[in-house]
């Protein structure tokens, strides 16, 4: 199964989190890796969508979308960094 | 408490005055323009109620929802500039479950649902800084909205593979760019193609044209941009100045 990056998953994340996801950093539960979100291997149509660290191949984030309910299982993420002066995903410069 | 970024729905505005920031959610929008750029992509031009403009290099997601309930989602690059209306580039893929829908079958005045636009780390706003796009297959299309948000930027390079004549994109507006352009055909040979993949020694050669280390941007099938970057990220000396997005 060929796999994207977590750019792919930035509808979903954002919808989840509320604020633009891609350009923010996770760090690997299972290795440790500090990583963009952007940079994981992200996995489509599993079913759901499945976002790996991109150096241990982790599953740190699965994505379920079910009767227009987002289920989010963020297991595999130590922890996130967002930047605070994330602009909205709709705002232009 | 207050979340950076998200417009609570609730936040006091003055009469008359429009919230600050619309919140992000899927908008029913109408095609409003369909143009076919090769036998196998299509240009979709949207009209999205509420569009406010994109970031270059951002994305919008097209949900399809079929008579008895199924709903497929893809995400499409805009392959507009940040202040032109919205439009995406389709390219068929043969197992494609919507693509071949969007290509051959929706027609203007037909709805679709748009999340959008979205991105926050493919994106380019316009710097002085000099631009190298690295494009692969469809991959051009988000690399358009940055020539286009930029149209006098004056150190741009941009290098892109097709497979064959026929399925490049945006030809006539990249031969504008003059020399600072290297089109690469890798299954068969035409006039004015260089014929083969691009490889390390085309990355090398463009990265020299600058007089300094550019932005990059490299998009396309997964393959692809896994080759570009691991050979870019070797050539350069500041590697998180290279931006990538996987197709698939």
């Amino acid at each position: 199964m060929t796999f994207v990056d977590g750019n792919a998953l930035a509808g979903a994340l954002a919808l989840a989190f509320g604020c633009e996801m891609t350009g923010s950093e996770g760090v690997c539960g299972a290795c440790g890796l500090r990583h963009g979100l952007a940079e994981a291997k992200v996995y489509l149509r599993c079913p759901g969508m499945v976002m790996r660290c991109p150096r241990c191949r982790n599953a740190e984030i699965v994505i379920v979308e079910i009767e227009h309910q987002l289920h989010l299982t963020v297991r595999g993420l130590a922890s996130i960094t967002f930047r605070s002066d994330t602009p909205d995903p709709a705002a232009v410069t | 408490m207050a979340t950076p970024g998200v417009s609570s729905g609730t936040t006091p505005t003055e009469p008359g005055q429009a919230p600050r920031h619309p919140r992000l959610v899927w908008r029913q929008t109408v095609v409003a323009a369909a143009q076919l750029e090769n036998p196998s992509a299509r240009t979709l031009r949207l009209d999205v109620p509420g569009w406010s403009g994109h970031r270059a290099g951002q994305h919008v997601d097209v949900r399809l929802t079929a008579p008895d309930g199924y709903q497929a989602t893809r995400s499409y690059s805009l392959s507009s500039g940040p202040h032109e209306p919205p439009q995406i580039t389709v390219q068929r893929t043969d197992e494609g479950e919507v693509s071949p829908f969007l290509v051959d079958v929706v027609e203007i005045g037909d709805a679709l649902e748009v999340l959008g636009p979205l991105g926050g780390y493919f994106v380019w706003d316009p710097t002085p800084e000099p631009l190298l796009l690295v494009g692969g297959g469809s991959g051009i299309a988000p690399l358009r909205s940055l020539w286009r948000a930029a149209p006098a930027q004056p150190d741009v390079a941009i290098l892109y593979s097709s497979r064959a004549r026929e399925d490049v994109l945006f030809e006539d507006e990249l031969r504008m760019w003059g020399p600072s352009v290297r089109l690469h055909l890798t299954r068969e040979a035409a006039d004015g193609f260089v014929q083969g993949r691009l490889d390390r020694a085309s990355l090398e050669e463009a990265l020299r044209a600058h007089e300094r280390q550019p932005d990059v941007f490299v998009c396309g099938p997964t393959s692809f941009v896994e080759a570009m970057a691991s050979w870019l990220t070797d050539l350069v000396d500041d590697p998180r100045r290279i931006r990538t997005e996987r197709f698939g």
